[in-house]
């Protein structure tokens, strides 16, 4: 019988940490092998992200050549496709965090979570952007591959690949925090679905999937710069068909910045939500 | 003319109820119809801006663009809001719902079709009707063009999904791969088809008639070329054929058994 | 050393009333009105180091709030408790390391995994010396005979065969108290009654205390010591197993098919409760009559097709047990 009821609480504080190191990094592995089983599944999302970088290569080559042009604000047409197959490839990756988390709060199995020795944010941290990783990264090889077989010209910058790959980690993150501040507002609203559905949205259009924010009108440019959509997809993307150090650098502070005040948000509503628990159980 | 009346008849019955139905879960039924509207809000949106940089790609305008939106929309309301249970045959024969019908005295494939109809489908038809006001290219003939247009693209909706999940007779539960085909038809149709040339062009007027759905109709309206309004006609005839065809030879495999390995 | 310590424990749920119509909904906007319920009132018991007990009620008795509390996912109204020497709602976390707990209907299984990827991981989360694991998985494994289950995905086995490797998973960490809650619903007989050995057998070997709620009286009879009866949110009998068996569980009911139709139908001892074409139920009275002679008679008299014999519903008993309470 363990007699060491009293360990826990008197460990130094890097013994308190260092399971923190290998705990949650085991989570995210768990969860990368249950994706694997769903290969068949990966197979039909990458038949759309083919299908729909495949139309969006034949819009923009028609337009291009029917308007005779070379460049449209900065960007060239194939700086354009490759931007667009980038942000595809980002959105796509995005596991349905908000209903998951919608229906572990409505079934109660947040409560179970509390009899847990983890963090029910950290953890669900971990099983996101182990999902979104490995989607991908096999939505990227797709993508490229097709883009390179449609252009056959390659319009990134190598240089920059492993800063970019920072970005794309940082936006991940960014993503987990807007979509589990979603999910979390399922313990006081019905329908988490049409929040997401309407942020969702505006992910498309202010988040520069669909088209490069530099190609809007400046209104909506401006009214795109106050959030933290557009370090989401835009700013990897830009920074995969453009890269340059100083503006990976002023994305990369905004990234976190965000993550800062976000995580900051996601924290008090899991705090708030956890509370209402206690009250009123699962 | 006494089986067409009898199956119009059906379909009317089908539609008080399923309005019924819409009617009980008012809110459900307003959240869906809003959330449609913001979907294609989104696409309207998506495609001013993309033509604030350039006035005309291959030939074609933010109005034609719009008209061809109009025609979709209203074609694809129409098919759900009549024939919803389009896209589920293949999940209504895996789990063998399809010996409900086959049981009682109606044409089966017009009762698979009309028995589920999405009622919030009516609000795409609206949002249809609104693009083309906002287009600019009405026209008593235009408007009289448009509806023909749209009837044939709400055919061509229903028949190739009908095609498509038949498959499920012949291959097993095709229900993925038949809905993936049918959302690559709307996803390409929404866009000018102008931009796709060679084998994608022949491609998408053939085995996955997105052009029919999308060019025939809005050169329709455009140019007013009748003949298209005959070729349109005659392309859901064929397809109708072959639906159908499909569809009945598959039952006859499923009725003589020879589909246990359907059934979960 | 107390595994367990309550002090009138309360629990009251605060739910918003809200009327009906859009102007109900107004309503409950702009002046909202509280319905209380008292799920726990004034609970107090205690559970020594190696005790099983069972905590019985009916559904809504407060069974699920009391074990809520008592792992910290609940905060209680009034009254104290602690657990392992920890107050639950202030000390979840470092408590949560030192109990296993298995609440029926959820799983803490990774449904698309074998049972032995969800073993890795919760070692790691539990923070298990890696020797420790190896060793404490294969005693687990041997013990609840889950060699051929270990690989297998989750979603493939059998509701017994994914109850035994949950009750498994929740022994991993070596925990001082183990909470139940239903843990046989939905099982078969045979699966029961493994499930039940095991919980033994656990209880014998490591002196893990087990706390179990149930409404199956089977479960409690086979497992436990010990049982409290809860009702409406208040303790009605706290006393060992056999003297509730004694005292209280003092019917059997027979359920009897027979082969011919029945014309006319008399049984000394027992009490005709229904009566069918094919088909009787009765209640036999223990303290007064012998099952076994009973069933003697029946199978000498009538032409006895299948034979049923069932304890009382657990309703019936708490019932019983609270007018016998309230006389």
């Amino acid at each position: 019988m363990r007699t060491d009821l009293t360990s826990v609480a008197g460990r130094s504080a890097i013994g308190r940490l260092w399971p923190w190191v290998v705990k949650y990094p085991e989570v995210a592995r768990t969860n990368l092998q249950n994706q694997l089983v769903y290969v068949f599944d990966f197979v039909w999302r990458s038949i759309f992200l083919l299908i729909i970088v495949y139309i969006f290569t034949q819009l923009w080559r028609t337009t291009f050549s029917s308007m005779g042009m070379t460049s449209l604000n900065g960007y060239t047409l194939s700086q354009i496709l490759w931007y667009f197959m980038f942000a595809e490839t980002i959105v796509l990756s995005h596991p349905a965090l908000s209903d998951t988390i919608d229906a572990e709060v409505k079934q109660g199995s947040v409560a179970y979570a509390l009899t847990k020795p983890y963090n029910y944010v950290v953890y669900n941290y971990c099983v996101f952007t182990s999902e979104a990783a490995i989607r991908w990264c096999v939505n990227l090889l797709i993508g490229c591959g097709i883009v390179y077989a449609v252009t056959g010209e390659v319009a990134c910058s190598p240089q920059g690949l492993p800063l970019i790959l920072i970005s794309v980690l940082l936006s991940m993150s960014l993503q987990f925090c807007l979509l589990m501040a979603i999910g979390l507002t399922a313990f006081w609203l019905e329908d988490t679905k049409a929040v997401f559905f309407i942020y969702q949205k505006l992910l498309f259009i202010l988040g520069g999937m669909l088209l490069p924010l530099e190609v809007y009108p400046p209104a909506f440019q401006r009214l795109a710069s106050f959030l933290p959509l557009r370090f989401v997809v835009y700013g990897p993307a830009r920074l995969f068909v453009g890269f340059d150090y100083h503006t990976w650098l002023a994305f990369t502070a905004a990234q976190l910045g965000w993550i800062f005040v976000l995580g900051g948000l996601v924290a008090l509503l899991y705090r708030l939500g956890v509370k209402k628990l206690n009250v009123n159980g699962g | 003319m006494l089986t067409v009346a009898k199956n119009l008849g059906l379909m009317t019955s089908y539609f008080r109820a399923n309005l019924g139905m819409a009617m009980e879960y008012r809110v459900s039924f307003i959240t869906q119809v809003l959330g449609m509207a913001l979907n294609n809000s989104l696409w309207a949106l998506f495609w001013w801006l993309f033509f604030q940089n350039f006035p005309s790609i291959g030939g074609w305008q933010y109005a034609d663009l719009l008209v061809l939106y109009a025609v979709v929309t209203i074609g694809f309301g129409t098919a759900m809001s009549l024939m919803g249970n389009c896209n589920r045959i293949s999940r209504i024969i895996a789990e063998g719902h399809l010996d409900y019908y086959l049981a009682l005295p109606e044409n089966v494939l017009i009762h698979v079709l009309v028995s589920r109809m999405d009622i919030y489908s009516v609000g795409d038809i609206v949002f249809g009707i609104a693009v083309y006001i906002i287009s600019g290219s009405v026209s008593w003939f235009n408007t009289l063009l448009l509806l023909a247009a749209s009837l044939l693209t709400a055919a061509i909706f229903v028949l190739f999904a009908v095609a498509a999940h038949s498959l499920t007779f012949y291959l097993g539960n095709a229900e993925t791969l038949a809905s993936q085909l049918f959302n690559a038809l709307i996803t390409f149709a929404m866009y000018p088809t102008s931009i796709f040339r060679g084998l994608a062009r022949v491609l998408l007027f053939t085995v996955l008639p997105a052009g029919l759905i999308g060019l025939v109709p809005t050169e329709l309206i455009r140019g007013h070329h009748l003949q298209l309004l005959a070729f349109l006609a005659a392309a859901v005839l064929a397809m109708g054929i072959i639906a159908v065809s499909l569809f009945y030879r598959g039952l006859r495999r499923y009725e003589s058994g020879n589909l246990i390995s359907i059934r979960l | 050393m107390r595994v367990i310590q309550v002090e009138n424990l309360a629990k009251v749920f605060r739910t918003k009333q809200k009327p009906e119509g859009l102007k109900g909904s107004w309503q409950a906007v702009i002046r909202p009105k509280y319905k209380e319920v008292a799920a726990v009132s004034d609970l107090s018991f205690s559970v020594e180091t190696g005790e099983m007990l069972a905590f019985i009620g009916p559904n809504g008795a407060g069974k699920s709030t009391t074990i809520k509390m008592l792992t910290g996912i609940l905060h209680p109204s009034a009254g104290s408790a602690t657990v392992l020497g920890m107050v639950p709602w202030r000390q979840r976390y470092q408590l949560a390391f030192h109990i296993g707990s298995v609440f029926g209907q959820k799983s803490q299984l990774w449904y698309h995994l074998p049972p032995s990827d969800t073993i890795n991981l919760l070692g790691r989360i539990y923070e298990m010396d890696p020797t420790e694991l190896r060793n404490r998985r294969a005693m687990l494994v041997e013990v609840f005979e889950l060699q051929e289950l270990m690989e297998t995905p989750v979603r493939k086995l059998s509701l017994g065969q994914r109850m035994r490797c949950e009750i498994a998973a929740s022994l991993l960490h070596k925990p001082s108290l183990l909470l139940l809650d239903e843990p046989t619903i939905g099982l078969d007989v045979v699966a029961r009654q493994k499930i039940r050995d095991l919980i033994r057998w656990m209880n014998r070997e490591e002196k893990i205390t087990v706390f179990l709620t149930s409404h199956d009286t089977g479960d409690i009879e086979s497992i436990c010591k010990r049982a409290v009866v809860i009702n409406h949110g208040n303790i009605i009998l706290d006393d060992s197993v056999s003297t509730l068996r004694r005292d209280y569980i003092k019917q059997k009911i027979v359920d009897l098919k027979l082969a011919n139709r029945l014309e006319h139908f008399a049984c000394p001892g027992a009490q005709i409760l229904k009566q069918g074409d094919y088909g009787v139920k009765l209640l036999v009275n223990t303290e007064s009559d012998s099952i076994g002679a009973v069933l003697e008679y029946l199978v000498g008299h009538y032409p006895v097709l299948d034979v049923t014999i069932s304890n009382p519903p657990l309703d019936q008993v708490i019932a019983q047990i609270y007018t016998a309470k309230s006389a």
